[in-house]
């Protein structure tokens, strides 16, 4: 599902180049649920926004399935980004002004599904996270937990096949972050491909398999029951 | 993204920020309903004016001195009787003509001195400029042959002597001479006046030929056959002057096309000039719209990255910022068209003529927002679109 051949990216910075990544090969079959660690600036958000076709590589190349994503262009990426991929980041990201209905909407809108099927469908998701009677509130009117359950409806409302979690829970108290990973879990039993990053143990241990990253390079991978 | 829904969530962030919008629509506000207000007025205008004209007469015109030729008019050149006797003879494409003598005098009457403007006249002149009567009738010919001492009378200056309808048969002194007023003239309504009748008082020319000890003549009204005969009449009249008075370039001639041609000029010009203000100030609300997008561009563009990572491509957001700002454009158009309405109305009202109000000037007015909303939105729509997700989703 997802294959990643000696990647390199190196930010330039003026006259500084600082190699983010550094010749890394990685591989995540389908449903398989990963966890990412390491200390900061180890290359692991450099990594995920890659995996989320947000960014590009310097060198090498990223498959996702079986396809060479550098020889897609932007609108196809969008595509991607819309359909295959649903991203859950650390500061929820959801867009302050909106109602939680309408954020989950977001990525149904750019998928060209019409608006009453948004509605019931978005209306399903929150049901799914147990948010159906906050669906008119704002995001600053929920709590950490319930923000991040309303960001997961939203990246799993067009059914991708991939979940990327940039720290999940690094917002929450344990309580929230456990019922969090409690939904990722779930994901994982139905079959979804889960890649978490996190810089937790508990956390990594939802997790079959956890990779380590230090100074951009991946310097270690074993199964989460040895952690 | 649906159109629609794009619209809604545009005006949604116009509302946000009410105040702020309001400002930035100002100079779009401004501009449309300037262009609204000098359009339907210059239109009203240009109607009143072309209604008065043709009240006036078209086929009307004017033989007078040029005084601007090198050697001055003198006595010899002065018009005849005699000349207008003439060119009703001869020339087939006048019909009517009356000569005319100005003069100013004081009068007297009941013991009230009023000073009045004196047009000696023949009876003809009543036909050539529509002349309509309140009471009484105009002199006849017979009035004119015999010298009589007989008036008509403007509306304002029976009113300032007598009353109206008892002006008739009574006695108003000039330079000790008794006339006796025979008619009263009916009040003229034209934007001209303003409201003011000036102080008219009619007479037959012979009479004031003989006891003004004058035979000048200012000049002769005319009146063609028909529209197009207006110019022939002219150049007939000049040409039978020359050949009369063994001159040439003493005489012009004037008709009211002419006038409705300068009319127009000018009202054309202060349009122009007006329209050069509208369009500096859409000029100058578009920046600001420009302005307002690019601030809002900035502070949403941690939304913009959020929005890019969930799938919108360039075009969606480019859309949706371009939509903003034409909704902005579009309020404010659709918002200075209403105080285009309501200037135009008020001015309307002091100038007393009616405001023109056309759907070619709302189909402008939109269509002015419209190119200002996407001219200006362009830009900051366009820098919005091409943000980098990553960098855009770390914007704090």
């Amino acid at each position: 599902m997802i294959l990643v051949e000696n990647m390199t990216k190196i930010y330039r910075n003026g006259e500084n180049e600082v190699a983010a990544l550094k010749d890394v090969n990685l591989h995540i079959r389908a449903g398989e649920f990963v966890a990412i660690m390491g200390p900061s600036g180890s290359g692991k958000s450099t990594l995920m926004n890659i995996l989320g076709c947000l960014d590009k590589p310097t060198s090498g190349e990223y498959y996702l399935d079986g396809k060479p994503i550098s020889q897609l262009d932007s609108r196809q990426l969008a595509y991607i980004r819309n359909k295959k991929i649903g991203f859950v980041f650390q500061n929820f990201n959801l867009l302050p002004r909106m109602s939680s209905l309408r954020n989950v909407e977001i990525p149904m809108i750019y998928a060209g599904i019409p608006p009453r099927e948004r509605r019931i469908k978005a209306m399903e998701a929150l049901k799914s996270v147990g948010l159906e009677d906050r669906w008119h509130h704002k995001p600053n009117e929920l709590s950490g937990g319930q923000r991040q359950r309303v960001a997961i409806a939203r990246a799993l409302i067009n059914s991708p096949k991939i979940i990327l979690a940039d720290e999940p829970t690094g917002n929450l108290d344990s309580k929230s972050g456990a019922e969090i990973m409690g939904i990722f879990t779930e994901l994982h039993r139905n079959g979804a491909t889960i890649v978490l990053v996190t810089h937790e143990d508990e956390i990594a241990r939802y997790a079959q398999r956890i990779v380590f990253f230090r100074d951009g390079r991946k310097v270690d991978e074993k199964s989460s029951e040895l952690l | 993204m649906n159109f629609f829904e794009s619209v809604i969530i545009a005006w949604e962030s116009v509302i946000a920020n009410k105040l702020r919008s309001l400002l930035t629509m100002l100079g779009i506000i401004i501009g449309v309903s300037s262009v609204i207000t000098v359009s339907a007025l210059g239109q009203s205008g240009r109607a009143a004016i072309n209604k008065e004209m043709d009240a006036f007469g078209a086929n009307r015109f004017s033989i007078y001195y040029r005084y601007d030729s090198d050697d001055p008019i003198t006595d010899a050149d002065g018009f005849t009787l005699q000349d207008v006797v003439t060119i009703k003879e001869i020339s087939p494409a006048v019909e009517n003509m009356a000569p005319i003598s100005w003069d100013s005098a004081n009068i007297r009457s009941k013991g009230k001195e009023i000073g009045v403007e004196i047009v000696a006249t023949t009876a003809d002149y009543t036909e050539i400029a529509n002349l309509k009567l309140d009471a009484g009738r105009f002199f006849s010919n017979e009035d004119d042959d015999a010298k009589r001492y007989v008036a008509v009378i403007s509306e304002s200056l029976a009113k300032e002597l007598f009353s109206s309808s008892a002006a008739i048969g009574k006695k108003i002194m000039v330079s000790n001479r008794p006339f006796k007023v025979i008619g009263v003239l009916a009040r003229e309504e034209s934007i001209f006046s303003m409201g003011m009748d000036s102080k008219l008082m009619y007479i037959p020319i012979s009479t004031y030929f003989s006891f003004s000890g004058s035979n000048w003549i200012n000049n002769i009204e005319g009146k063609a056959v028909s529209q197009t005969e207006v110019d022939k009449a002219i150049e007939h009249s000049l040409n039978i002057l020359h050949r009369r008075h063994r001159n040439e370039n003493k005489y012009n001639g004037w008709n009211s096309q002419k006038e409705i041609d300068s009319v127009n000029q000018v009202t054309g010009i202060v349009t122009l000039v007006i329209s050069a203000i509208a369009g500096i100030s859409l000029l100058v609300g578009g920046i600001g719209i420009m302005n307002i997008m690019l601030v809002s561009v900035t502070e949403r563009t941690r939304e913009i990255g959020i929005r890019k990572a969930l799938g919108a491509r360039e075009t969606d957001i480019m859309i949706q910022f371009l939509i903003e700002a034409l909704v902005l454009s579009f309020s404010g158009g659709i918002l200075g068209m209403f105080l285009g309405f309501g200037l135009s109305q008020i001015i309307a009202m002091f100038i007393k003529i009616p405001a023109v109000i056309s759907w070619q000037m709302i189909a402008l007015a939109f269509a002015f927002s419209a190119v200002v909303g996407v001219c200006f939105g362009l830009y900051p729509a366009r820098k919005a679109a091409y943000q980098d997700p990553i960098e855009a989703l770390r914007y704090e």
